[in-house]
């Protein structure tokens, strides 16, 4: 199941998120354009500084490459040519000149504390590092033995074979860079030799003295190494954790690298004005469309708690609270709507309440119990049921096992019957007191609020029963009257030879006739006659015999049975009865039941007959196999039935007959057999048919029933 | 709504947590020594090894972050005691120095009166500081008598009778000692008194008529790079042929590079063989050329050598525990050979005589 959101909630988060959002959005994007306009300001000022210095650098190498010419002309002309040259140039602080073989052979140094002529320098990087392809040496910063202080050296080879060696200071480059500072100040510009150790730093001039290579450090790794010249990047400096940022060029002659940097936290933070300033806008702005969401969320909640109200009288069914207007013209008209709404649905509910009343007194007045049942548990039941199964109230009968209703005989057939609707059926029902009453029941499913119920509707039948069982004891009554008919017709003819044989041999005796032979002759045939006589008995009494199983049978015994019955009677009013179909059929039920109905359909046949005079009184009996039943068909000439009351033959207490002669209980107890004991049908037609080359009319009653299923 | 801001505070509780976990503990070293002018040779050098060791870990040891100061003493008394002072004032318990050992005297005077400090030097070897518990180390091996003993036999068997020693007064602590105990373990193994001991502050022309008026048979100096090349150059010059020997304190490149073609010949005793052959000390070396562009002198080597025993230490154990830790231990593998030290904190090592044969350090194998 989705987990339902607050509308509050949402629209207030939304609201509040997207002025954030925005906000933040907008500050951020101000913040970065700030950043790098910042950046390329920096960037612009490092280039044009560096280029300066680089222009600077050169124009000191070409002023010493210029120097070294001179000096190879003019040394062997001029023997103050050296002290000339250092004492009235700022950067050369001692010139040496070496023989081929590195020994001193001339130099000036204004403070000399070590060197002598004659000293070999021969293992002199300034000396080593000139060969005979190599005319010049810039040599690294080295710790000069001349005035133990740091220096690096031009040597050049002269024309003569001598080296030429000028140790050199960057005092004027030095005195340049200084000027360069940034904000912080300070100062802009490094400048290392080949092998990264420093050559003028002024914010750490220890490094410059202690020789430090830096060629390790991130000026290197991030900068010097990986990007090319005028390339800028962030890099830590050598000393301190801290971020730089900047660039670098590279002297090619000497290999030198000049850094420009400044202090990354230097530039962000003159950006932190700017920065603040966003940031507070923003905040402002954030608060401000907070306040201006906060407001609106208000009244845009207020008028959602009204419509909740509205919504929620409406819902818990109390439409009498006045309806509140909004801010929202939308709002208003929506709680309109569902004040009309209110107001329809008050008069729908009052003609729904009416309705239900109306409902609860139908169902209520019923002659049928109504049972409400889910998946078998009671639900609801209607004041007839209250009554009809003694219970104190609906209450106690709600929650209750519908089958606990049901009395033991019936339980299976309804626990079956449950899951499926039902035509009428009957039911053994248990009271609350454990009393058993007889009902017709059927039930039907209906789906309630989606759910599906069964509605069990059940009519007391138990009168009904008795009433039956009633007419069945007088339709038996009329029956053993016209059986008693029967056997006086059939007993008639026996009773008349015995007479016969009897009187006749008296006779003959009387006379001295009576032979032996005569008199075994008639005592034959009385005694043939008398058993005969006893036969008929054991029918008839078979016949009232109640059945009190169902049992298998077969449909021509049951047929002979009937013949030997009443087949007399039909004798002596010369009616043919013609069974057209020899092929048997075992049938499952009470025997004796059926052949009552059909003795009751044939004695209907036989009235019809006798009452209408016909010409041909003939009765009809086929046995016809459908599908998995039989059809019995027993037809008359006797007119037939009139089509006005064709309908209702089957109706108790029903006749055509004159008082005496109908009781009108015979085809409904028939029908009764049939249908409820039998579970068979029962029809009756009016048919016209040719018997003796005449046409006939006649009624035709057909009954099918099952065939039993171990019918052979 | 109510969620959303109780995630966001959960957040940013992490967050803060986690730059809590991730701030490392720091552990600050320093070092004092000589960084510039003449006496910067062997600073420099000491601070390259110290850099590249502590670089190979990351200047990370046992989660904790290292931070390396670096100060100049200039040689100079009073900046000495400002920088240790200072040091002590910041809680730094592990100070490595100095270069020389006037310098370390001074730095060992402050430094000894906090137990839970702990100073160790690659270069101070006066005899001075041996035998006595206090919170200095070293990983170079004293001045004393038995320290010289290869040396000095070996001097004799060359039948050198006569030393000349020149020595260093602004380094007297280092200088005087060695000179005084090189003519101890040279008397006791058969030799006489030095002829004289003259300062190096001597003016070249007054020092070449003076050893030309004694003409020893050996001139034994104990001066730094510069200050030999300068006097060697000066004799040879002045025609003194005689045999030089010299401390291991100007056994580096830059006296190799100043003093020319007159280095040729002079002796050397020193605990340290450039030329070792072993894995450990070609990949020191490689390392160190790789860095810095040069081959390592004996003082960059013991600068590596001093912090790896540091970093072994502190791996061990905490900062204020170092003396504790490493008299426990006493032995660490050094770049060449195992390093013991005494129960006082100083070494013993095998000393190695060297002449310069065509401008480079040669083992003597006599």
């Amino acid at each position: 199941m989705n987990k339902t959101k607050s509308l509050k909630k949402e629209i207030l988060s939304i609201l509040i998120y997207f002025s954030i959002f925005i906000s933040s959005i907008v500050g951020i994007i101000s913040m970065v354009n700030f950043y790098y306009s910042k950046l390329s300001n920096v960037e612009h000022n490092q280039k044009q500084i560096l280029k300066q210095v680089e222009s600077e650098v050169n124009k000191f190498l070409k002023n010493i490459y210029n120097i070294s010419d001179y000096l190879q002309s003019n040394y062997s002309k001029d023997s103050n040519l050296l002290r000339n040259i250092v004492d009235t140039n700022n950067n050369i602080t001692s010139i040496l000149i070496l023989n081929k073989d590195g020994i001193i052979k001339d130099y000036y140094a204004p403070t000399n504390k070590n060197i002598y002529k004659n000293f070999d320098y021969s293992k002199k990087d300034y000396f080593k590092n000139i060969t005979n392809e190599v005319n010049f040496y810039w040599s690294n910063v080295f710790l000069s033995s001349l005035d133990n202080a740091l220096s690096f050296s031009y040597s050049f080879k002269a024309n003569n074979g001598n080296i030429i060696v000028m140790m050199l200071k960057l005092n004027e480059i030095s005195n340049f860079i200084s000027n360069f500072r940034n904000q912080d100040s300070t100062h802009m510009i490094r400048i290392l030799d080949k092998n990264g150790v420093m050559l003028l730093n002024h914010d750490k001039p220890n490094l410059v003295l202690q020789r430090t290579s830096i060629k390790n450090s991130d000026v290197y790794v991030s900068l010097i190494n990986k990007l090319e010249p005028y390339s800028f990047t962030k890099f830590k400096a050598f000393t301190l954790s801290k971020y730089q940022y900047g660039t670098y060029t590279n002297i090619a002659n000497t290999s030198w690298k000049i850094v420009v940097r400044e202090h990354y936290d230097m530039i962000l933070s003159s950006l932190n004005g700017i920065i603040y300033g966003t940031i507070i806008s923003v905040l402002l702005f954030i608060f401000i469309s907070i306040l201006i969401s906060l407001k609106i969320s208000k009244r845009l909640f207020k008028s959602l708690d009204n419509l909740k109200e509205t919504t929620g009288n409406i819902a818990n069914g109390n439409y009498d609270v006045e309806v509140k207007e909004t801010y929202y013209r939308e709002f208003n008209q929506l709680l309109r709507s569902f004040n009309k709404m209110k107001i329809e649905i008050d008069k729908r509910e009052d003609a729904l309440e009416e309705s239900v009343e109306s409902f609860k007194s139908l169902v209520n007045v019923t002659m049928e119990a109504i049972v409400i049942h889910k998946d078998g548990i009671c639900t609801d039941v209607n004041d007839i049921a209250v009554r009809l199964f003694a219970y104190d109230s609906k209450e106690d009968m709600i929650g209750k096992n519908y089958l606990d209703f049901v009395s033991t005989n019936s339980k299976k057939l309804v626990e079956q019957n449950l899951k499926i609707d039902t035509e009428p059926y009957e039911i053994e029902f248990l009271r609350k007191d454990g009393t058993i009453f007889m009902s017709l029941g059927q039930g039907r499913f209906i789906e309630l609020s989606g759910d599906r119920y069964k509605v069990s509707t059940i009519i007391d039948i138990t009168e009904v029963k008795e009433k039956d069982k009633l007419l069945f004891q007088q339709s038996k009554m009329a029956s053993m009257g016209e059986m008693i008919g029967n056997i006086a017709h059939q007993w008639r003819q026996p009773l008349s030879a015995i007479s016969s044989s009897a009187s006749g041999m008296k006779l003959q005796k009387e006379y001295g006739f009576l032979r032996d032979e005569e008199f075994f002759d008639s005592i034959d045939s009385i005694v043939n006659s008398t058993q005969y006589l006893s036969k008929t008995i054991d029918d008839f009494r078979n016949f009232f015999k109640i059945d009190k199983e169902m049992k298998s049978f077969s449909l021509l015994n049951v047929i002979d049975n009937i013949l030997s019955l009443v087949g007399s009677t039909y004798q002596s009013h010369r009616i043919d009865i013609i069974i057209n179909n020899e092929k048997d059929f075992k049938i499952f039920g009470y025997e004796n039941e059926l052949i009552q109905a059909l003795i009751n359909i044939l004695n209907n046949a036989k009235d019809a007959l006798i009452l209408n005079n016909s010409e041909e009184k003939v009765i009809f009996i086929d046995l016809e196999k459908v599908n998995n039943s039989v059809r019995i068909i027993i037809k008359d000439s006797g007119g037939g039935i009139s089509e006005e009351i064709l309908p209702s033959i089957f109706e108790p207490y029903f006749t055509t007959k004159y008082n005496h002669q109908g009781t009108g209980i015979g085809l409904y107890m028939t029908h009764q057999i049939i249908v409820l004991h039998m579970k068979g049908k029962i029809y009756v037609e009016n048919v016209s048919f040719k018997y003796n080359e005449k046409i006939v009319n006649g009624a035709q009653f057909s009954v099918d029933l099952k065939i039993s299923e171990d019918n052979t | 709504m109510k969620k959303i801001l109780i995630i966001l505070f959960v957040l940013i509780f992490l967050i803060l947590f986690a730059v809590k976990l991730n701030k490392k503990e720091e552990v600050k070293i320093g070092f004092v020594g000589a960084l510039t002018e003449k006496y910067s040779v062997l600073g420099n050098a000491m601070r390259n090894g110290i850099l590249l060791a502590f670089e190979e870990n990351k200047y990370i040891v046992n989660d904790k972050k290292i931070e390396l100061l670096f100060k100049d003493d200039k040689n100079d008394k009073e900046l000495n005691k400002l920088i240790i002072n200072n040091y002590i004032n910041q809680d730094i318990k592990i100070v490595i120095g100095n270069v020389t050992s006037s310098m370390s005297k001074i730095s060992m005077s402050i430094i000894n009166k906090h137990e839970d400090m702990f100073m160790i030097s690659a270069a101070s070897a006066s005899n001075e500081f041996t035998g006595i518990d206090d919170q200095f180390f070293r990983v170079h091996v004293a001045n004393n008598a038995q320290r010289f003993d290869s040396f000095t036999k070996y001097i004799l068997k060359q039948d050198f009778k006569k030393v000349y020693g020149i020595f260093d007064p602004q380094n007297k602590t280092y200088t005087k000692d060695y000179i005084d105990n090189f003519e101890k373990s040279f008397i006791s193994n058969g030799g006489g008194n030095f002829i004289k001991k003259t300062p190096s502050s001597l003016d070249l022309d007054s020092l070449v008529l003076d050893i030309k008026s004694v003409k020893p048979d050996l001139i034994l100096f104990c001066v730094n790079s510069i200050d030999a090349a300068r006097i060697v150059q000066y004799l040879r010059i002045n025609k003194i042929n005689t045999q030089l020997a010299s401390s291991e304190w100007a056994m580096t490149n830059t006296f190799l590079e100043n003093s020319g073609r007159h280095s040729e010949n002079i002796i050397f005793n020193i605990d340290y063989n450039q030329n070792a052959k072993n894995k450990k000390f070609l990949d020191f070396v490689q390392n160190y050329k790789d860095k810095y562009n040069d081959n390592p002198s004996m003082f960059a080597s013991k600068g590596y050598e001093l912090s790896k025993i540091i970093i072994q230490l502190l791996e061990e154990g905490k900062e204020t525990e170092l003396k504790k830790n490493l008299l426990e231990k006493r032995e660490f593998e050094g770049l060449q050979d195992t390093i013991v030290f005494d129960e006082y904190g100083d070494v013993i090592r095998n000393f190695i005589n060297f002449r310069v044969k065509n401008g480079e350090f040669v083992i003597i194998n006599e």
